[in-house]
C-alpha cells in the first residue's frame, strides 16, 4: 500500500474559525504534516463579543488549556444562559439557562408534574426549579462541584470572551506546535485540470502554497469553497428575515451580568454581552424593515455603557453552504453559512466542523464518501439549531411592527411544526440524540415563547401527588438558598484574577532564579 | 379512558402489564381480549427466545424479579450468539453482548485493530471480548458493578422459553387488575369516525374501548383487518418466508449463548434454556421445499393508525436473526408510554410514533440484509443471488463509509451500537481502507501493548468465573435457601 497519507494542510483565513482549526490540526491531527495559515493583517476579523455554549470547555480541555489562564487572556466573563427580553411579548422576559429544570420522576419528566401543579397554583415560576437560571438572575456565578449529589453539581455554564483575544491566544498555541502563519492575501486559487481539486493558492507578491488539505476559514465569501469551487449556498432568509448587524462595543457599565442578554426591538434584536474590559452591543435587523442608520442609532441608544468606537456594519444572508466539504476543501465558519448568534453557536459550529473532520480524516485519494458523510452530519445539525432559533421569531405574540407580523405569520420547516405541535399537545419535547439543544434548551425556549400545552402527559398522574407537591414546595426556597450562597460573578472573576496573577508572578520568578 | 388489548400471548401480557403498570386507575382500565390459538404474537419464530440485554431494563420497568423469572422459566443466561457458515473470512464468529476491546485515548479499539493489521499484526475482535472468552468456557457469572473491573465491560441477555415467560407476564398483568375475557374474538366494531369502538366476542357479547393495541400477530386483525394500515414488504432484501419451530428436552447444560447456522437455504437457530433447548428453521421457500409455518419479513406502514396501536408481529415480522423480537416488544411500549395520548384521538403523538417507529425498523432491516449481502457461500444459488443483490442507500452508505474509514455512520433509529456494526463487519471479513488518521498519532508499540495487556486481563478475570451450570444451580440453591 502505498502512502497516501496528507502532507500538508492549508489554512486560508485566520481569525476564530481559522486559529481554532490550526490549533487542533496542530494537537490532534497525524504527526509530521506541515500545516500553513495563511491571513492577512490588513483583513480585519468579525470576531466581536462572542458569546459560546458549554461543549466550548470540551474544545478547550483538549487542547489541554488552562481554564483560568484562558479566562485571563481573553479578558472572558462566565455565562449561566440567555435571557429574552420582549421576545414573546413587550414587557416580557425568560431565561434559556444551562442546566436542567428540576429532577425527573418515575421516568416522567420534571415539566409535566410542573405543569400539572402550576395549573392549580401548586408551583413556582419553572425557571424557580433550575439553579442556573436563579443564580444568573441574581447575578451569582461559581463553577459546578462534582458530588453528584450537591445541587451545586447541576450549574453548567459557557463563557463570553473576545474574540480576537480567544484567536490570537490559540495562535500562540498553534505556532508553539508548528503552525506557520503566512502573511499575506490570497489573489488567486490554482485548481487542477483533471479533477478541479485545489492545488495551490497564490498570494500577492508571487508566493505559491501548495497542500493535500484545504480549510476555508476566509469568512462570508468563501474564497475556496466558493468563489473558487462554486459549491452554492442555500439561503433561509424565508424563516430568517433578519440581514445585517450592527456592532458596537461599549465601556463596562456597572457588573458584568453571568449571562447574555438578547432583547428583541422592532425589526430584529439586540445582543448585550459583557466581557471583563468592555462590553459587546449590537442590532440584528431585517434591512427590509429599518434603515441602516436607524439601526445604528437604535443601537447606539441602547448601548450599555460609553461607546468605544464607531458602529460597524456586518452583511449576511442566513443559510448554509450546499457542501461543506467539496474535493479537498472544508469550509468552517462563516465560509460554511450563517445563523445569526441569538444562541450563540457560531462558535460551536466551527468546534463540532473540526472535530467531524478529525474523524473522517481523508487521505491523498479523498474517498467521496468522508466528504458524502460529513456534509450529512453537518447538515443535520445546523438543521437543528436552524430550527430552533426559528422557534423563536415563530413562537411570538408581538405584533407592533410589520416584521413581527410576518415572524408570527410564516410557514416554518416541517421538522420544526412537528415540535411544536407535539409540546402544544402534551408538553412533550422528541429530540434526535444527537441533537445540539437539550430538552431542557428546548422547553425554556418553547414555554418562554409562550406554548403552553392543553394538557401534561396522564403518565404524571402515576405518581403519589402528595409527594409532589411537597417537592415542589421544598426543591425551590432549596434552590434559591444554594444561589444565594454562591459568590458574586464580578467576586468570582475578581478572585480569579488574583489567582492567576499570583500564579504568573511566581512563574516568573521562578524563571528569573 | 378504557384500553382493550387483543392477543394473549407475549406481546399482549407484556402490554398489560406495562400498560397497568403506569397508567393510574381507576381513570384508565385495561381489558384483554383472546384471539384464541397459539402464540403468535412476536411471529411464528418459537419455542424459546433470545434477548438481547435490554430485557433486564423491561424487567426492572415491569417489576419482575429476574432471580424469580429464571427459576420459573427454566431461563438461561446469555453472553452473546455464535454464527457459523456465513463468512468466508470466519467459518464461525461471536456476536458478544458487551465490549470488545477498549479504546487508547479517543482512539476505538477497531481502528487500533486497523493499524496494528495495516502493520502486518493479526488481530481477531473475539479474543478482545469478556463475553466471548467466557462464553468458548462455557462459563458466567453477572458482570461486576465496579467500572474499575474488567467485569464490568461485557452485559448479558436471558433465553426465555416462551410458554413460561408469557405465563410470569400473565400473572404479572393480573396482579396489576388486568381484566381478562375469556371468550375469543371474533370481529372489531368501528364508530362512526371509522376509528375502533369495541371488540366483538364469539359469545356475541362486545368489549368496548377508546383505545386499543393489536397484538394479534402478522395478522394484524385490528391494523390491517379492521383499519387497513398497509404493509410494507421486505422480500425484496429478506426473502427467508418458512419458520419451523420445534423444541426438545435435554440433560445438557444450557450453553450461556444461541447458535445461527447458515444453512443452504437460509438458517437455524438454537437458544439453549435449563433443560431443553428451542430450534427454529427459517427458510426461503423458493430456494428449498423446507416445511414451516408461512411469513413474510416487513413492517405496517401505520403501526399507530387511528385509536390502535400494532405491537410486537402486528407491527413488524422480523426474522430473529439479531434476537430483536423481544427488544422492539420493549421499544415499542416504552415509546407508547412516553407518547401515550391524553385523548384517543391523537395525531400529533400518532405522527411521532409512527415516524420514530418506522425509522427503528428500517434500520433494524438493514442490519437484518447485512449478513445476506456480506456471505461467504459461493456456489449456492439463493446466497449466490443475496450477494449480489443492490441494497437500500443507508446501508450503502454505511458499507461504504466502513470500507473506507473503518467508520459506521449511525442514523436516527439505529438500535446497534458503532462497535457493533464493526463486530459485524470484521466478521464478515470487511477490512477498512484506512484506518484511523487518529491512530496514527499513537505510537505502535504502545497499541500492541495495549492488546497484550487487555487479552491477559481478561483470560485471567474470564478463567475465575463459575460455570454457567454451577452458576444457575447456585442461584437455585440460593432461592430455596431464601
Amino acid at each position: 500500500m502505498s502512502d497516501r497519507r496528507i502532507r500538508s494542510i492549508v489554512i486560508v483565513g485566520g481569525g476564530t474559525a481559522g486559529w481554532m482549526a490550526a490549533a487542533a490540526m496542530a494537537r490532534l491531527g497525524a504527526t509530521g504534516v506541515e500545516i500553513n495559515l495563511i491571513e492577512s493583517d490588513e483583513i480585519g476579523t468579525i470576531g466581536v463579543g462572542e458569546a459560546t455554549i458549554p461543549p466550548i470547555r470540551t474544545f478547550n480541555a483538549i487542547l489541554g488549556l488552562d481554564e483560568d489562564d484562558f479566562v485571563a487572556k481573553t479578558k472572558a466573563t462566565f455565562k449561566l444562559g440567555i435571557e429574552f427580553v420582549d421576545w414573546t411579548r413587550l414587557g416580557h422576559r425568560y431565561m434559556h439557562p444551562f442546566g436542567e429544570f428540576g429532577a425527573d420522576m418515575e421516568a416522567v419528566k420534571f415539566h409535566q408534574y410542573w405543569l400539572k401543579h402550576r395549573a392549580r397554583g401548586e408551583a413556582a415560576g419553572l425557571e424557580d426549579y433550575n439553579l442556573c437560571a436563579v443564580a444568573a438572575k441574581l447575578g451569582r456565578f461559581q463553577r459546578p462541584v462534582r458530588d453528584p449529589r450537591s445541587i451545586l453539581s447541576t450549574l453548567n455554564y459557557a463563557f463570553h470572551f473576545d474574540a480576537s483575544l480567544y484567536a490570537a491566544y490559540l495562535r500562540t498555541y498553534a505556532e508553539a506546535r508548528g503552525v506557520a502563519r503566512r502573511e499575506g492575501k490570497v489573489v488567486d486559487v490554482e485548481l487542477r485540470g483533471d479533477d478541479g481539486f485545489v492545488a495551490a493558492v497564490k498570494l500577492a507578491g508571487d508566493l505559491r502554497i501548495e497542500g493535500d488539505l484545504f480549510i476555508d476559514c476566509s469568512g462570508f465569501r468563501g474564497l475556496l469553497i466558493e468563489q473558487a469551487l462554486k459549491a452554492g449556498y442555500e439561503e433561509w432568509t424565508r424563516w430568517l428575515p433578519c440581514d445585517r448587524a450592527v456592532a458596537i462595543p461599549s465601556a463596562s457599565a456597572g457588573e458584568p451580568l453571568p449571562y447574555t442578554r438578547s432583547r428583541a426591538l422592532a425589526a430584529g434584536w439586540q445582543w448585550r454581552i459583557p466581557l471583563q474590559h468592555r462590553t459587546g452591543n449590537g442590532y440584528v435587523y431585517s434591512s427590509a424593515h429599518v434603515s441602516d442608520d436607524e439601526a445604528a442609532e437604535t443601537a447606539l441608544a441602547n448601548s450599555a455603557g460609553d461607546p468605544l468606537g464607531e458602529p460597524r456594519l456586518i452583511r449576511f444572508a442566513a443559510g448554509r453552504r450546499r457542501k461543506l466539504w467539496d474535493r479537498n476543501v472544508v469550509a468552517l465558519g462563516l465560509a460554511g453559512g450563517f445563523l445569526e448568534p441569538l444562541e450563540s453557536t457560531s462558535i460551536h459550529l466551527v468546534q463540532a466542523g473540526i472535530s467531524k473532520l478529525l474523524a473522517l480524516f481523508p487521505d491523498r485519494d479523498f474517498d467521496p464518501v468522508l466528504a458524502a458523510e460529513y456534509n450529512r452530519l453537518g447538515d443535520l445539525q445546523v438543521e437543528q439549531i436552524r430550527d430552533f432559533i426559528i422557534l423563536h421569531y415563530k413562537a411570538t405574540e408581538r405584533d407592533d411592527s410589520a416584521f413581527w407580523r410576518a415572524c408570527r405569520d410564516m410557514e416554518v420547516p416541517d421538522s420544526l411544526a412537528r415540535k411544536i405541535g407535539l409540546f402544544r399537545e402534551n408538553g412533550r419535547i422528541f429530540r434526535h440524540e444527537d441533537e445540539l439543544f437539550s430538552e431542557a434548551s428546548w422547553l425554556a425556549v418553547l414555554l418562554g415563547q409562550g406554548i403552553v400545552p392543553r394538557r401534561y402527559d396522564p403518565l404524571a398522574d402515576s405518581v403519589d401527588e402528595e409527594e409532589v407537591r411537597g417537592t415542589l414546595a421544598r426543591m425551590a426556597p432549596f434552590i434559591r438558598q444554594a444561589a444565594e450562597k454562591m459568590p458574586t460573578h464580578s467576586d468570582y472573576l475578581a478572585r480569579l484574577g488574583r489567582s492567576a496573577a499570583g500564579a504568573e508572578t511566581v512563574t516568573s520568578r521562578g524563571a528569573f532564579a | 379512558m378504557k384500553l382493550v388489548i387483543l392477543g394473549e400471548g407475549i406481546a399482549g401480557w407484556a402490554a398489560a402489564a406495562m400498560l397497568a403498570g403506569a397508567l393510574p386507575e381507576p381513570r384508565y382500565t385495561v381489558s384483554l381480549v383472546p384471539t384464541g390459538g397459539p402464540d403468535d404474537s412476536l411471529g411464528p419464530f418459537g419455542p424459546a427466545e433470545a434477548a438481547l440485554p435490554s430485557i433486564r431494563e423491561l424487567h426492572v420497568r415491569l417489576g419482575l424479579d429476574e432471580d424469580g423469572l429464571i427459576r420459573q422459566s427454566n431461563a438461561g443466561y446469555a453472553l452473546g450468539a455464535a454464527f457459523s457458515g456465513w463468512s468466508s473470512a470466519e467459518p464461525a464468529f461471536f456476536l458478544p453482548f458487551g465490549d470488545i476491546g477498549a479504546p487508547l485515548g479517543t482512539v476505538p479499539f477497531h481502528q487500533l485493530a486497523g493499524r496494528l493489521r495495516a502493520a502486518g499484526d493479526h488481530v481477531r475482535f473475539g479474543n478482545f471480548s469478556v463475553a466471548t472468552i467466557a462464553a468458548q468456557m462455557g462459563r458466567f457469572a453477572r458482570p461486576s458493578d465496579d467500572p474499575s473491573s474488567v467485569l464490568s465491560t461485557y452485559s448479558y441477555g436471558l433465553h426465555l422459553p416462551l410458554g413460561p415467560y408469557a405465563r410470569a407476564l400473565r400473572d404479572l398483568a393480573l396482579a396489576r387488575g388486568v381484566r381478562i375475557v375469556e371468550t375469543p374474538f371474533v370481529a372489531a366494531e368501528l364508530g362512526e369516525q371509522g376509528a375502533l369502538a369495541g371488540l366483538r366476542l364469539a359469545s356475541a357479547e362486545s368489549v368496548t374501548g377508546e383505545f386499543f393495541i393489536d397484538a394479534s400477530g402478522p395478522s394484524a386483525l385490528l391494523s390491517e383487518g379492521a383499519l387497513a394500515s398497509g404493509f410494507e414488504s421486505w422480500r425484496a432484501w429478506l426473502p427467508c418466508d418458512r419458520a419451523a419451530a420445534s423444541g426438545s428436552a435435554t440433560p445438557v447444560p444450557p450453553a450461556p449463548y444461541s447458535h445461527v447456522e447458515a444453512g443452504a437455504a437460509g438458517w437455524r437457530r438454537v437458544v439453549p434454556y435449563q433443560g431443553g433447548v428451542g430450534e427454529l428453521i427459517v427458510s426461503c421457500s423458493a430456494a428449498a421445499d423446507e416445511r414451516g409455518t408461512a411469513f413474510e419479513a416487513g413492517r405496517r406502514k401505520r403501526p399507530w393508525i387511528r385509536n390502535c396501536v400494532a405491537i410486537g408481529a402486528a407491527a413488524a415480522t422480523v426474522e430473529p436473526l439479531q434476537s430483536t423480537s423481544l427488544d422492539l416488544l420493549h421499544r415499542a411500549l416504552a415509546r407508547l408510554l412516553r407518547l401515550f395520548p391524553a385523548a384517543p384521538d391523537a395525531t400529533s403523538e400518532a405522527a411521532e410514533y409512527n415516524r420514530s417507529t418506522n425509522e427503528e425498523l428500517d434500520r433494524l432491516r438493514d442490519r437484518l440484509i447485512l449478513p445476506y449481502k456480506l456471505n461467504g457461500r459461493r456456489g449456492e444459488p439463493f446466497w449466490d443471488q443475496l450477494r449480489y443483490m443492490a441494497v437500500p442507500d443507508p446501508l450503502a452508505h454505511k458499507i461504504a463509509l466502513y470500507q473506507s474509514r473503518g467508520r459506521v455512520p449511525l442514523l436516527d433509529g439505529d438500535m446497534f451500537e458503532e462497535s457493533e456494526w464493526a463486530a459485524l463487519f470484521d466478521s464478515f471479513g470487511l477490512r477498512p481502507r484506512r484506518y484511523d488518521a487518529r491512530a496514527d498519532a499513537l505510537p505502535i508499540d504502545r497499541i500492541r501493548h495495549h492488546l497484550a495487556s487487555i487479552r491477559s486481563i481478561m483470560l485471567e478475570a474470564a478463567a475465575k468465573l463459575p460455570s454457567h451450570r454451577d452458576y444457575l444451580a447456585r442461584s437455585r440453591a440460593r432461592e430455596s435457601a431464601a
